[in-house]
């Protein structure tokens, strides 16, 4: 069984066809990561595995289901591009929030620990509109592996941040 | 879909709108049975059939003219201010689309179920009477609205764009569906069948018809959602 498998993935906004063709396989275990020049169209491909859009032709699998699958998205974690998050919402109380949505229930001492994987652990309890751009970056990883999912999608989790952030990001 | 749902239904607790909102609505059940007895105490020619109802009349009112624009007014961005904000990506990724706009609907309905329910225990208090089908029918007329509400949210994809939309439809549709449940003009007749008016106009099961058309107008909503790029 693959992680993910693709055949002929395509998207097309209109008449420009910006992901064309994908024909993909990754191995469970393995970690991959995609390179390309702006607007190459690698968020897009990411979205369509993701159920953020819809693919315009072929198909794909995510843990050996045929996608796009309500099932298996309780088993995978998406840190998507761009997104803002809830603004009035705390750390700890998106995490619970975006857990529960996943069907799972998680108790502070876990948020908690997920927050410190990520360096943002005494920010815990403040509201999301006071984050720095860094901070939400590594609050949309927490939300992506609170739930403990078997494949993960990072969307450009270190863009923009400091040399020392990304190393810990990447640790 | 519950979390979802929970989230909506407290969140419609918080903020200036709803408190006042949830304030009318209280101040109303209070006054409405004092205009009741108001009315009683004149000695009107009262059947048993207005008698039985006369305490909600007030509530009654209420939800007839103000119902959509209260529902709308704060509800009117439930989805497209997530699409918007591209909040809805954790969403989407996470669990069906339909649950997304399910969980959303229990949560308003939830909220607005407590607040008229509420309020017809304080109608109940002083006047000993629990008009039940009165409240199965504001119920249905709630749902109605609320069913809308989220066709709406889901349809127009600016925020900024539902609200000034709420307000206009919040002010016309009473005014509109009042006319077409009432005229003999036939060419505009029809119209009643799809609007909420006419299924609750005697106290019998005909709202049962509402709840259907809710039914039709979030199930519209989940296959509109579902081919939307988020
Ligand atoms: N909803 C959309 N409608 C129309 N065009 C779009 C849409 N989303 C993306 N595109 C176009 O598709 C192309 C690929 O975009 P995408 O975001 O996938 O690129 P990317 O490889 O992730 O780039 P970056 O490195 O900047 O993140 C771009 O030219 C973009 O303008
Ligand atoms: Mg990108």
């Amino acid at each position: 069984m693959f992680a993910i498998e693709t055949k002929d993935l395509s998207k097309s906004f209109g008449k420009t066809t910006v992901v064309k063709g994908i024909n993909l396989q990754v191995q469970t275990g393995e970690v991959l990561g995609f390179l390309g020049r702006n607007g190459a169209g690698k968020s897009t491909f990411i979205n369509m595995l993701t159920g953020i859009i819809r693919p315009t032709s072929g198909s794909f699998s995510l843990l050996g289901i045929d996608g796009p699958s309500d099932h298996v998205k309780k088993r995978i974690g998406v840190m998507p591009d761009y997104s803002s998050l809830y603004g009035n919402l705390t750390a700890k109380k998106h995490l619970k929030y975006l857990a529960g949505v996943s069907g799972k229930t998680v108790t502070n001492q876990q948020c908690i620990d997920v927050l410190r994987s990520v360096g943002l652990e005494e920010h815990a309890n403040q509201k999301a509109v006071k984050f720095s751009i860094v901070m939400k970056k590594k609050l949309g990883i927490a939300q992506a592996i609170i739930h403990d999912p078997d494949l993960i999608f990072l969307d450009e989790p270190t863009s923009g941040l400091d040399a020392e952030s990304t190393i810990e990001i990447q640790q | 879909m519950f979390s979802i749902g929970k989230r909506e239904f407290i969140s419609l607790f918080k903020g200036i709108k709803s408190i006042v909102i949830i304030a009318i609505l209280l101040v109303s059940a209070y006054y409405s049975t004092k205009l009741a007895e108001l009315l009683l105490s004149t000695g009107m020619n009262i059947s048993a059939e207005e008698r039985q109802n006369i305490y909600t009349v007030g509530i009654q009112f209420l939800i007839l003219l103000f119902g959509q624009l209260f529902v709308m007014g704060l509800s009117h961005d439930v989805m497209n201010k997530e699409l918007h904000e591209r909040t809805i990506r954790f969403l989407v990724s996470r669990v069906a689309r339909s649950q997304i706009v399910i969980g959303k609907f229990l949560g308003i309905w939830l909220f607005w179920l407590t607040c008229l329910f509420v309020s017809f225990l304080i109608v109940c208090v002083f006047a000993q009477t629990f008009d039940i089908i009165a409240f199965l029918q504001l119920t249905s007329l709630l749902t109605y609205q609320i069913s809308l509400t989220i066709l709406l949210s889901v349809l127009v994809p600016k925020p900024g764009f539902t609200m000034f939309l709420g307000i206009l439809v919040g002010i016309a549709f009473p005014i509109l569906i009042a006319w077409v449940t009432l005229t003999s003009n036939v060419w505009v007749a029809w119209m009643r069948y799809i609007t909420p008016f006419y299924y609750i106009q005697h106290p019998n099961f005909a709202f049962l018809t509402n709840l259907l058309l809710s039914c039709v107008m979030l199930i519209i909503s989940i296959e509109i959602f579902k081919r939307r790029d988020c």
